[in-house]
């Protein structure tokens, strides 16, 4: 099986160059972005199989960033990062096509864990629509 | 009626039927010919009484799939008319305080607007973003509710789905004092399901139990398994809902909720995707009791 690649977007540089580098202990692909802008830009020149998205970020926000990336990527999916849940945050980001939620803070193996499920979901849908 | 005269022919025939044999079957022992003869004549008898109750049968039958049809017409109607209003309804809110707000605009925004008429302007301008927010909001909904899914199937613990649903608003619960019981069945097997859609569905029944009990109150989360379905409830302690209101709160746009709190989609989106699943979902409530809405979807 192929690596997965994942990118994070997260506007605190601390929690990037940490998370980068556990993930790529894990055997990850990993590129981390300081903001939705950039995570766009990234995405359009590179594919990924799983965003890590930051639901509070300034300049682009977590949603809207992610409304553009399920737009324009079909094949990559979205795990949203929050410090602070709430029903309406939660709704708002599933029905616009997250995958799934994690709570800040986390355990590595359970993002890892999330982040595979996330990347075989994008892996069957690709073949229920190539199948379709 | 047609169909009351064949249930009446049927009815004398379960006697008549096996007497008539016992008849035949009496004179042809005594009188061998004319018993024949009684015979043929009792069976053509019969074969014509079957025959024309069989032609009242299908003219009912055909009469039953007409009105059906005629029903399933001014149901979708009716249903198109609902659905119209609250799009309608919905759509109008905004768009009516939009025009208010222009209507100020146009009156502050001349040459020579004072510096307390721009403030003015700016401030209408907000709400006019605003509302745009909420009609844009509305049409996504709107949009979500009528995308063809194209569900996908995963392995999934449904106590995990739902335990990950509860951790995510539980900064939200907690502050608002609400005590959520788990009763999780630890013996319940993986799924096959579709894990993000599963997941819009707790979160609106969730929403709805959270906006229900409002404070200080239980909401108890359970779920279990049964032959090849699994099971998860979410009860609160709430004001309930009626009889009447029961049949209503699956149609899309149906809401109790004030303007920009609730569209009354969540449980019409929710039943799609779970019926998607190949599940359902069933309500028991009454009001004062509290409500429970249970997802039921197939292993
Ligand atoms: N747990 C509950 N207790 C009492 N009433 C409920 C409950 N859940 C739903 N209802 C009733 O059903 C209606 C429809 O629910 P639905 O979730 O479809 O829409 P909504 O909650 O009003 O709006 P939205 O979900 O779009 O924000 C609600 O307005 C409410 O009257
Ligand atoms: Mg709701």
């Amino acid at each position: 099986m192929s690596r997965i690649r994942v990118l994070v977007v997260d506007d605190e540089p601390d929690f990037l160059k940490l998370i980068g580098r556990r993930l790529e202990r894990r055997n990850v692909d990993v590129d981390v972005v300081n903001n939705g802008q950039e995570a766009l830009e990234f995405l359009s020149k590179t594919f990924v199989n799983v965003v890590i998205l930051d639901v509070r970020m300034p300049g682009l926000s977590g949603i809207e960033t992610l409304k553009e990336i399920r737009r324009r990527y079909r094949n990559t999916e979205v795990i949203m990062l929050t410090g602070h849940g709430s029903v309406e945050s939660g709704i708002e980001g599933i029905s616009h096509g997250a995958y799934d939620y994690i709570l800040k803070p986390f355990l590595i193996d359970d993002l890892l864990e999330r982040i595979r499920a996330a990347n075989e979901h994008a892996t069957l849908k690709q073949k229920v629509r190539g199948g379709a | 009626m047609n169909l009351f005269r064949t249930k009446r022919i049927i009815q004398f025939g379960q006697y008549a039927y096996p007497l008539s044999y016992l008849a035949i079957l009496f004179v042809a022992y005594k009188w061998p010919v004319p018993g024949s003869i009684a015979a043929v004549v009792l069976s053509a008898g019969l074969w014509l009484l079957l025959k024309s109750s069989f032609c009242w049968l299908s003219k009912v039958c055909d009469e039953q799939t007409d009105l059906k049809n005629q029903l399933m017409q001014s149901q979708k109607i009716s249903a198109l008319g609902e659905i119209s209003t609250g799009i309608a309804h919905e759509i109008n809110n905004p768009l009516n305080i939009i025009m208010q707000e222009t209507e100020l605009m146009r009156v502050a925004l001349h040459e020579d607007s004072t510096q307390e008429e721009l403030y003015e302007l700016r401030e209408s301008l907000d709400v006019v973003f605003q509302q745009v927010e909420r009609c844009s909001d509305i049409t996504h909904k709107l949009l979500d509710f009528s995308r063809k899914r194209h569900p996908v199937t995963q392995t999934a613990d449904i106590n995990r789905l739902l335990l990950d649903m509860l951790i995510l608003v539980q900064s939200e619960t907690e502050s608002k004092n609400i005590r959520i019981v788990k009763r999780f069945s630890t013996d319940i097997p993986n799924i096959k399901t579709d894990p993000p859609l599963l997941r819009q569905v707790f979160l609106n029944l969730l929403n709805n139990a959270v906006q229900a009990v409002d404070r200080d109150d239980d909401i108890f989360v359970t779920t279990w398994s049964h032959d090849d379905m699994v099971f998860a409830e979410i009860r609160d302690s709430g004001p309930g809902i009626s009889e009447n209101e029961i049949k209503q709160i699956f149609n899309p746009f149906y809401t109790t909720k004030p303007p920009g709190k609730g569209t009354g989609l969540g449980l019409s989106v929710s039943l799609r995707i779970v019926n998607q699943l190949g599940g359902y979902i069933t309500v028991d409530s009454e009001l004062g009791k509290g409500a429970a809405f249970t997802v039921h979807v197939p292993i």
